[in-house]
């Protein structure tokens, strides 16, 4: 079990994957003015944010990940449940931006909130395989996402005991701050970081399918 | 007759201070507000929108001339009050119960409103009966539903079937979009249209009304 509290500096953003998501077509040089936005707003949330993670060991018991991630987490002696967000610190900012009403900077918060939330959990999945030396981690599994019923996120987190790093449920199972990863690692000696989820999953109608098929 | 192409090319670029400087110039030489928006923004946005499906303009690019037209927009609204120049429709935007995604809805939103649409957006995690009930307070002529997970798009369905239970199916039309959605699935739910894109939203809109 894990609880980390980090700083801005503590996790490493992926600036190409944020330009990336706006459609740029070479997001190693995004245009001067957005550049510029994006610049601006990690000025702002730096010395503000406040992402943090929660990690436990559990079991699937109770929940219903489908074939897909199961397999993704074959292997398993351990079952990992981590809950990681970019804190509340990021909703509030991230709140004001909106009311502010620049609808091109809410745009570029939301996209920078999401790494931000990423970059949590890579740094939750650090955390673990550094507990586990000598096992293999699984990559990280999501419900809402590989047909993974979002109703399962309560059973998560009533294993967590109000150790949710803040983060609450609403009545539709969707996080508060809406920045916010929950799910589950394989931890184990035959445990293998598959092809992660979207490469493996075939739904066709599952936005990042789509988004690789238009790659192709 | 006087021009005001810089308040075009300024929507069209996105630059929101020289879209407020050239409407601020153009009611000064005493331009038509329905003239402004009909002749030069709404062309820019349309101009803006035909880029971004010929691959030459990106969301960020279709946002930032959105923000332009609202900044003009904002500026000439005290004027047109009155003024016998009317919306292009209303319509109720919302993304659906069980999913908080809101980016594609605002720039939706924001393009629809840029294009003359009156947009009342509900916001996210939006239950049928909320829908509802905003459909039987505003009255719009097109209720627009999106959803970006493949766990809520079936959430669509509900919607349209609590219209139907409430008698209001035949009084709105109805579409959808959302990155799991498809033509198909439109079709399947017993929605009126389906755009995949902002852009493509304000088309059907307008096909629509």
């Amino acid at each position: 079990m894990d609880f980390r509290r980090m700083t801005m500096s503590d996790i490493s953003l992926d600036l190409y994957e944020i330009y990336r998501s706006m459609g740029y077509p070479d997001p190693d040089f995004p245009p001067e003015d957005m550049k510029s936005i994006v610049e601006g707003l990690l000025e702002r949330f730096a010395p503000i944010c406040h992402p943090q993670f929660h990690y436990i060991e559990s079991t699937v018991d109770g929940l219903s990940p489908k074939g897909i991630i199961m397999k993704g987490l074959s292997g398993a002696e351990k079952y990992i449940l981590f809950i990681a967000t970019a804190g509340l610190e990021f909703q509030e900012e991230i709140n004001k931006i909106s009311e502010e009403g620049d609808i091109v900077k809410v745009y570029a918060a939301d996209l920078i909130g999401s790494e931000i939330a990423e970059a949590t959990v890579r740094e939750c999945a650090k955390a673990i395989e550094a507990d586990y030396p000598d096992q293999g981690v699984s990559n990280s599994y999501s419900p809402g996402y590989c047909g993974w019923v979002l109703s399962d996120q309560r059973e998560i987190f009533s294993r967590f005991k109000g150790a949710t790093c803040g983060v609450t449920l609403n009545d539709s199972c969707l996080m508060y701050p809406i920045k916010s990863v929950s799910g589950i690692i394989s931890v184990g000696a035959e445990v293998q970081k598959r092809e992660y989820g979207c490469a493996i999953c075939g739904r066709k109608d599952c936005y990042k399918n789509r988004l690789k098929i238009k790659k192709k | 007759m006087a021009e005001f192409p810089q308040l075009h090319d300024a929507i069209l670029t996105g630059n929101l201070n020289n879209a407020v400087a050239a409407t601020k110039e153009a009611i000064a030489a005493g331009a038509e507000p329905g003239d402004l928006v009909n002749n030069y923004m709404i062309k820019a946005m349309e101009d803006i929108g035909a880029k971004f499906e010929a691959g030459q303009a990106y969301v960020p690019n279709l946002l930032m001339a959105a923000r332009a037209m609202k900044g003009s927009l904002e500026l000439l609204k005290p004027m047109m009050q009155g003024s016998g120049v009317t919306s292009m429709g209303k319509i109720v935007i919302a993304t659906v119960k069980g999913d908080l995604h809101d980016i594609g809805k605002n720039l939706v939103a924001s393009m629809l409103e840029g294009c003359g649409f009156e947009v009342i957006n509900l916001g996210v995690d939006q239950s049928d009966q909320k829908i509802v009930d905003a459909v039987n307070q505003h009255h719009p002529d097109i209720l627009a539903l999106s959803a970006l997970l493949t766990t809520t798009m079936g959430n669509m369905k509900v919607v349209i079937d609590a219209l139907t239970a409430a008698g209001l199916r035949n009084s709105v039309k109805i579409m959808v979009g959302g990155a799991p959605i498809s033509e198909a699935f439109a079709k399947e739910i017993g929605a009126d249209g389906y755009s995949a894109n902002a852009n493509e939203a304000v088309a059907l809109a307008k096909s629509l009304v």
